[in-house]
């Protein structure tokens, strides 16, 4: 009934990851899109928890359609941390480059539309534009630009992914580097 | 640990299933019977004379409901519900029993809402108990004597999240409301938490399935895994390539049982060709996993013995050795002598094999 072997680490790591997540991201929205710190927090949960159901959701559909060969990789890797030698294990790397990507942007334009679906459903679509805007138009050129790009949403989502993205490729890196130096000591 | 858990389930169950219902049935209604005459007539002189009052006030207070909307009612029509279903059959049964279930719970649900219950239940500020009714609900919804589904165990997030959520749209004098806008960033986020966790108890089945797929995964070690842990390492089953090794010897046994010695010896000549006709036939004998194209059989004729063959089963599937990794068992052919025997084409063939080495790291070397 009960299984001997069970995801519990994925689970572990996807907690760990989604906290350190919204907390990075709370930080940039509570910087740049006018909330308080209470609130943006609760936004980057609701994006990040919204962007990683879509992608479990998306990753089951997949599962169903992969060929078998790519299907053996994947679990070779989910249960040894590795590949194998089949006839796929040539394109494994290009798979992961690209896979990484799609997930950045399929990230980053989840968390946009998100973003905007949130702000709908709170009722603070029809709400004014914030007053910075207007100051900026009296300064320098350049300043205006920079004062412009941080008001859009995208901008900010797009920091946001790309702090927390970094953050969780540095934990990996630093799982990698532990785990090397298991298999060498 | 899990197993112990496992058998006292399966004893609960099957323990539920040999009570007597219709003597159960029939206890509950004598007793039913006497506590209405206790009521009336006896209980207030009785009790305390034996001093039972003590013990069966609390326990009457708690059980009578004192208004008639309570949870009391809720569960006593459960309660009878259930009670005119086992009298009934078909699906008259199910009709009634699930009437039962439906005032089972809320009235469940209400209980859990009391003031003591509620302290108990609350776990760092979160009350659970619209996920104990959740699982209710999932049992009532999915689940059949016997077995509990997956859909049971994945829904159950999604329904504790609506059960969680439903206070939030309703106004006061049970009226439909929509929820204030901060009360809808909450409402998300717990959906969308509930949503995660059913996607964490889906990547659970897959990884079940995955392994009754590839069954041999289970041998092998898996401490390096970023995702799965191994609750017994130390316990793993045997790999089922020593089944399949097993398997061969009776194949190779039946195929040179009614050769002559010199067909034996042509037959080993082309040995290469003789031990994919195996692997086809040991493939066909062995229950049919999608793991099975990942096992190869090979052989090899000893140098310099007459004669011995090495049958070597390689792993070519996932596996945490970096090398991959084998099986090998070697068997002596020889020659029977029977010398009394006076038909020379029934002189026979014995093939006696040792036990099987391995798991071997690496890949066999390449035959000579």
């Amino acid at each position: 009934m009960i299984d001997s072997i069970l995801p519990l680490r994925a689970i572990v790591f996807q907690m760990l990851f989604l906290l350190v997540t919204i907390a990075l991201e709370g930080l940039v929205f509570f910087k740049n899109l006018n909330l308080d710190y209470k609130t943006s927090m609760r936004y980057a949960a609701v994006l990040n928890l919204f962007s990683t159901f879509l992608g479990w959701v998306i990753f089951f559909e997949i599962n169903l359609f992969l060929p078998e060969d790519i299907q053996r990789q994947f679990i070779s890797y989910i249960f040894f941390d590795r590949f194998f030698p089949n006839p796929w294990f040539a394109a494994v790397t290009p798979i992961i480059v690209i896979t990484s990507l799609a997930i950045f942007i399929g990230t980053f334009l989840l968390e946009l539309n998100g973003l905007e679906l949130l702000e709908y459903l709170l009722d603070k679509s029809k709400n004014p534009p914030a007053p910075t805007e207007h100051i900026a138009r009296f300064q320098g050129r350049r300043d205006q630009i920079i004062r412009f790009q941080a008001n859009t949403k995208a901008y900010t989502v797009l920091v946001a992914n790309a702090a927390s993205f970094s953050a969780i490729l540095l934990l990996l890196i630093i799982r990698w580097i532990e785990q090397n130096q298991r298999v060498s000591g | 640990m899990i197993d112990a858990l496992n058998l006292i389930l399966i004893n609960i169950i099957s323990v539920l299933g040999v009570l007597p219902w219709r003597l159960i049935l029939f206890i509950l209604i004598v007793l039913f019977v006497f506590s209405v005459i206790f009521k009336f007539g006896i209980r207030f002189p009785l009790l305390t004379l034996f001093g039972l009052k003590e013990v069966f006030e609390p326990l009457a207070k708690a059980v009578i409901p004192t208004k008639a909307d309570s949870w009391q009612s809720l569960i006593w029509i459960s309660i009878f519900s259930w009670i005119t279903s086992l009298l009934l059959e078909g699906y008259y049964q199910v009709i009634v029993a699930s009437i039962g279930w439906i005032f089972l719970i809320p009235g469940f649900h209400w209980f859990m809402h009391g003031d003591k219950i509620k302290k108990v239940l609350t776990i760092n500020q979160i009350f659970i108990a619209p996920w104990i009714t959740g699982a209710v609900v999932c049992l009532f919804l999915f689940a059949s004597p016997t077995e509990v589904p997956r859909i049971a165990f994945v829904s159950w997030p999604i329904i504790s999240a609506v059960i969680a959520g439903l206070p939030k749209f309703i106004k006061s004098g049970s009226e439909f409301k929509i929820p204030a806008p901060p009360d809808r960033l909450e409402l998300s986020i717990l959906l969308l938490f509930n949503l995660l966790l059913s996607c964490w108890i889906q990547f659970c089945f897959s990884t079940q399935v995955w392994l009754t797929q590839y069954p041999t995964l289970r041998a092998d070690d898996m401490s390096n895994s970023a995702f799965v842990v191994q609750l017994n390492p130390q316990d793993r089953p045997r790999s089922r390539g020593v089944d399949i090794l097993n398997e061969v010897e009776p194949l190779l046994q039946s195929e040179l049982a009614n050769k002559s010695w010199s067909q034996v010896e042509r037959w080993l000549l082309d040995f290469n060709q003789q031990v994919s006709t195996l692997q086809t036939a040991v493939m066909n004998q062995i229950p049919g996993f999608p793991e099975n194209s990942l096992w190869r059989l090979e052989g090899r004729v000893l140098p310099g013995r007459e004669y011995a063959v090495q049958l070597l089963l390689i792993w070519q599937g996932p596996t945490a050795d970096a090398n991959g990794y084998y099986f090998s068992k070697t068997c002596e052919i020889n020659q029977r002598r029977q010398v009394p025997n006076p038909k020379p084409t029934q002189i026979g063939v014995d093939v006696q094999c040792g036990t099987i080495e391995g798991p071997i790291s690496g890949v066999p070397e390449p035959t000579q």
